[in-house]
């Protein structure tokens, strides 16, 4: 297994994340999930990964939505994959087939168009192909169910609201918010590489009043399970030929330097030199080379532009409570207060409510004991850097 | 019948692959490295996405012509891949069009397999209908194949599609993972490398190093080789060769396209071989080539590299930002991104950062048209005064001809040199060295570091030479130069304290003793006139002087050297080596038992305070041999050990207590040296003995 940062692994290549994906099983059998975190946290290989070995009893349709651009052409999609996983099955969509007249079947390309040669209307197509699956799924069996892994959401809103117009990426996201509460038998899964609040907060300003997440799950997936991070870094390395002072030294460093992120362990391996052993000290030296360079990839500086534009007039105060858990490490709240207050004065509240909002934005995590640390240590790592700290 | 392979300079995808195979330098791991992963991607469900990174003529398409030419050696992935490798100088500005570049391609080199009437059928359909249609098609006749698209100009394709087109290219990717991608980029770009980009982290980037001098060279070998030049390779490897590579590299900047321009030109010794030459590649191909480099710049960076064209030195930011009207703060952000890009270099002076030209070559392109009336480009005036040193530049002049028109090019050389402006060639030369340490450099190192003092008989650079030859053994040599530096007139006194105990110690080593004791003392008595390190000196001068018995002044040099604070007398090597020096100067001193005692106590002050006591101890045990070699009789054997305990006398009882045993076994030792009665040692415990007997130079004590 070669390092591959950023490239399509094979779901058999995809280290750990077993505990998650069967928790978030169950949280399908209930209802549907929105999963958001960290670019490159590795959700789409969660789905990859659940798609390609379904729990017993579901059925699965995985597609990236950011190549559409209208809430028809996503309509038009979803029903085309439907008909095509339930073709597996020997079954077919009724409502949608008496909707489509003699069309159905022959529109291999483009729009669905209705008998008279029109377009079929996208929230019309969408009901009835949930209604027809919702049929097919109860005449399947009891525990039969069918789960929509659909990345980029975010996206495909953003590309309505330009083609379209923000109503329409309203009316998508209320579609998207009764399909999802609305039937037994199908789920979604709904995911992107940015947040969707990003969107609601555009839309929003538009005038939308809606929370279209709120009978959602919300998974946030972080990190790897450390085991599964060492065992990730030891199979590149193998896979990669690095000679290594002491492999499993090597993979726990690796793991442990970036914080046990998939995508940064297959990048930091790549790195790695093959005409010299590496070894703790090297691994560090190369890591530090990677996130200093003036011309790295990693983008971490994007960790530091972004708090003016997330925090306006609290960035100062963000700053001094980066800092202070850069330097230290896992604070309690009563700790951070003490620090900051040792610099400005700050209400109880706002600090509470700013450390929630740095949590939110994946600067923060609030441990089980209540301590409030970086969320991931790579972070901390080139904060510490950064601000020379 | 031209027999040489053909090297295009700019489109090394019309070369030979197995050529550029041959020429290929510093890349090799890199290249297999890309082979495999593009290899498991085809014959696997794992899909890579490689990016390399470097400026043009970098060397980008060198390497994927050969991933290119590799994957299409092995079977299994020609079975496998399907290869589109789209025209760099093509753009889309939609994932359309995108697809129609690819599919395009795919029916060129598999027309059976990729319809071109597929292709002919989407035109006119509307834009979505057709990305569907012939997405649908390219997926269908792709079959359970792998499309390797090598895509040229990453950068400029992002820059010319929209976000929302990358997305719906993503998509695709992402839906249908039957793509591995190659891709090269003049540098790293938002598209890719910003958290906020839909290709963000997408790419495994690789930034493609400049080339460093050695690998210049053995690029230039590379292609001596494959053109049969042996004059080339000879050449090469000769310090003028080198020399000339090292003026190429720094008017490129490490640049591997330029070398191999130039590669023409470095045998070249008739000046209408060099000269007119030179100007019809700077007319035809250079210009051409840089001014296409600087189209890709925006205004304001074209702006920045014009001004930087005037200046031949670095100059601050503040002066950038002056000279082009704007703020300190507008031209950071630009100055970075050129400097990423590699167009420009940077040096820090404390707080200050100035910036150049990263190829001081690119000159050119504005030169060529602000230069009027035929005078000489003064890129070319640069160029000959680094090809040539003065004599060559004199001597050349003064064999052209009256009417020749390229007198001008040398008259203005040489006019240069006489302006009192630093020399180009020695600076360059200089430069080239970098940090370069002499006391650690290889055989191509000292063969550079010749080369600069050969030319400039500066005394700096002679002295570099002299140390990398004493670091290197070569003393006779050393000596020469040496010689050489201390003959030269304006002598910096820095040089003269550095280079003459350094001769004295190559005479030292070569056993040339009394030379080596005017030199060191010559070192020595500069002292009183500026703050020097004697301490070498002294230690090198009292073994010098303990060489031809001359023992009070080596005792007086030790003495002298132990009152030094911090030297290493007094730690490392030295500490251990010194006191047998000194046990010996004591000894070859004099027999007179109180004159032994004298000297001795007159050192135990000192070796006391440099902590060197027990080293003194064992340096008298050691010291064995030489007593029993001497000629003294037997009682002044008793002497000598009386004197060394009754020294000892004087020491404070912790001290006195270090000597305790060195004094026994050196009274051991004398009874067994009386009479060689191996019973005599019996008296010492078995530790000792051991110790005692390796010091007479003894066998092991057999066990019964």
């Amino acid at each position: 297994m070669k390092s591959n940062p950023g490239g399509q692994l094979a779901p058999h290549q995809i280290i750990g994340r077993d505990a998650l994906i069967s928790s978030m099983w169950s949280i399908l059998e209930g209802r549907s999930i929105y999963m958001n975190d960290l670019r490159r946290i590795g959700k789409t290989q969660i789905m990859v990964k659940m798609h390609a070995s379904p729990a017993p009893g579901w059925m699965t349709v995985k597609c990236d939505l950011g190549g559409f651009h209208t809430a028809a052409e996503f309509a038009t999609q979803t029903y085309r994959m439907s008909h095509e996983v339930l073709g597996t099955q020997k079954r077919s969509l009724r409502r949608m087939g008496e909707l489509l007249g003699k069309a159905k079947g022959l529109e291999i390309v483009g729009l669905i168009k209705l008998p008279d040669g029109s377009a079929a209307p996208w929230k019309e197509v969408l009901r009835r192909t949930f209604a027809d699956i919702e049929e097919e799924m109860t005449a399947l069996g009891p525990d039969r169910r069918m789960v929509f892994f659909w990345d980029e959401v975010p996206f495909l809103l953003d590309n309505i609201a330009k083609r379209e117009g923000p109503t329409v990426a309203m009316e998508v996201l209320d579609v998207l918010r009764s399909l999802g509460q609305d039937h037994d038998h199908i789920r979604l899964l709904l995911t992107g590489s940015i947040g969707l609040h990003h969107i609601l907060g555009e839309l929003k300003k538009q005038g939308y009043n809606n929370s279209p997440l709120n009978r959602m799950k919300l998974v946030q997936p972080g990190p790897l399970d450390t085991a599964d991070a060492v065992s990730l870094a030891a199979a590149l390395i193998e896979g990669d030929g690095i000679p290594c002072d002491d492999r499993a030294i090597c993979a726990a460093t690796i793991a442990e330097a970036v914080g046990d992120v998939s995508f940064y362990i297959h990048k930091l391996v790549s790195r790695l030199p093959k005409n010299a052993p590496a070894s703790r000290a090297s691994i560090e030296s190369i890591l530090h080379r990677e996130i200093t360079s003036d011309n790295n990839d990693w983008d971490l500086q994007h960790y530091r532009d972004r708090l003016l534009t997330y925090y306006g007039a609290d960035e100062k105060l963000a700053l001094l409570v980066l800092d202070a858990l850069a330097i230290a490490g896992p604070m309690s709240f009563q700790a951070i207060r003490q620090e900051v207050n040792a610099q400005t004065s700050v209400d109880d509240e706002h600090l509470r409510r700013l450390l929630g909002l740095l949590s939110r934005d994946h600067y923060l995590a609030r441990s089980d004991d209540n301590q409030y640390a970086f969320y991931l240590a790579l972070i901390r790592r080139w904060w510490r850097l950064n601000r020379s700290l | 019948m031209i027999d040489r392979p053909f090297l295009s300079q700019f489109s090394p995808q019309r070369t030979d692959p197995e050529a550029l195979e041959q020429i290929l330098v510093q890349r090799h791991d890199l290249l297999a490295e890309s082979v495999a992963r593009v290899r498991e991607s085809v014959l696997t469900a794992n899909k890579h996405h490689l990016l390399f990174i470097g400026p043009r003529g970098a060397g980008k398409t060198h390497l994927i012509t050969l991933i290119h030419h590799r994957l299409r050696k092995q079977p299994d992935v020609g079975k496998a891949a399907r290869i589109a490798w789209l025209n760099e100088d093509e753009t889309a500005t939609s994932f359309l069009k995108l697809l129609i570049l690819i599919y395009r391609d795919l029916t060129k080199r598999y027309p059976a397999e990729f319809p071109a009437s597929d292709l002919q059928s989407v035109y006119g359909m509307k834009p979505d209908i057709a990305r569907e249609t012939l997405g649908a098609s390219l997926l269908r006749h792709l079959g359970p194949h792998t499309i390797v698209l090598l895509v040229e100009n990453l950068d400029s394709l992002f820059k010319d599609m929209p976000e929302v087109e990358q997305r719906t290219w993503r998509a695709f990717v992402q839906n249908h993972p039957v793509f591995a991608t190659v891709g090269t980029a003049q540098s790293l770009f938002s598209g890719v490398s910003d958290r906020d980009e839909p290709f963000f982290g997408f790419f495994d980037t690789r930034h493609l190093d400049a080339l460093t001098v050695d690998e210049a060279v053995t690029l230039l070998k590379n292609i001596a080789r494959l053109n049969k030049r042996d004059d080339l390779l000879d050449f090469l490897g000769t310090p003028t060769g080198h020399a000339r590579v090292q003026a190429i590299h720094d008017l490129a900047g490490g640049n591997p396209r330029l070398y191999i321009i130039f590669s023409d030109f470095l045998t070249r010794e008739s000046l209408n071989d060099l000269v007119r030459p030179f100007e019809e590649t700077a007319d035809r191909q250079l210009t051409t080539y840089y001014q296409e480099r600087l189209r890709w710049l925006s205004a304001q960076q074209r702006e920045i590299i014009q001004l930087l064209c005037h200046h031949p030195h670095p100059i601050p930011v503040k002066a950038i930002a002056e000279g082009l009207f704007t703020t300190h703060s507008t031209i950071t952000n630009q100055l970075k991104l050129l400097r990423e890009m590699r167009y420009l270099r940077f040096h820090e002076r404390g707080r200050e950062v100035l910036y150049e030209l990263a190829e001081p070559l690119m000159r050119l392109s504005l030169q060529v048209k602000e230069t009027h009336d035929r005078r000489p480009l003064s890129l070319i005036v640069d160029f000959l005064r680094v090809w040539y040193d003065r004599r060559d530049l004199e001597q050349r002049l003064g064999n052209l001809d009256a009417a020749s028109p390229i007198r001008a090019y040398f008259e203005e050389a040489l006019a240069r040199l006489d302006s009192g402006e630093p020399n180009l060639r020695h600076r360059l030369l200089r430069a080239g060295l970098g940090e370069l340490d002499p006391l650690h450099c290889d055989d191509s190192a000292l063969t550079r570091l010749w080369c600069l003092a050969n030319e400039t008989k500066d005394q700096f650079d002679l002295s570099w030479v002299a140390i990398a030859l004493m670091a290197r053994g070569k003393t006779a040599e050393a000596i020469n130069v040496m010689d050489e530096i201390l003959n030269l007139p304006d002598l910096l006194g820095g040089i003269v304290a550095l280079v003459l105990p350094l001769r004295g110690l190559a005479y030292a080593r070569s056993m040339r003793v009394e030379e080596s004791i005017t030199d060191l003392t010559r070192t020595i008595d500069m002292e009183s006139q500026c703050p020097l390190n004697i301490g070498w000196p002294l230690l090198f001068r009292g073994y010098m002087y303990a060489e031809v018995s001359k023992w009070d002044f080596a005792l007086a040099d030790f003495k002298r050297l132990y009152s030094i604070p911090n030297h290493p007398a007094a730690f490392g090597p030295i500490a251990d080596e010194l006191p047998h020096r000194v046990v010996e100067a004591i000894f070859g001193h004099t027999t007179e038992t109180p004159q032994w005692s004298i000297k001795i106590t007159g050192f135990f002050d000192h070796v006391v305070r440099c902590k060197v006591l027990v080293q003194v101890g064992e340096a008298l045990i050691q010291h064995l041999p030489k007593l029993a070699a001497s000629p003294l009789n037997h009682a002044a054997y008793d002497t000598w050990a009386d004197a060394w305990a009754s020294a000892s006398e004087t020491l404070a009882f912790e001290d006195r207590q270090r000597l305790e045993i060195p004094l026994r076994l050196l009274r051991t030792g004398i009874a067994y040296l009386k009479n060689k009665d191996e019973g005599r040692l019996l008296v010492l415990p078995s530790e000792e003995r051991k110790i005692l007997r390796e010091a007479l130079k003894l066998p092991p004590e057999r066990i019964s």
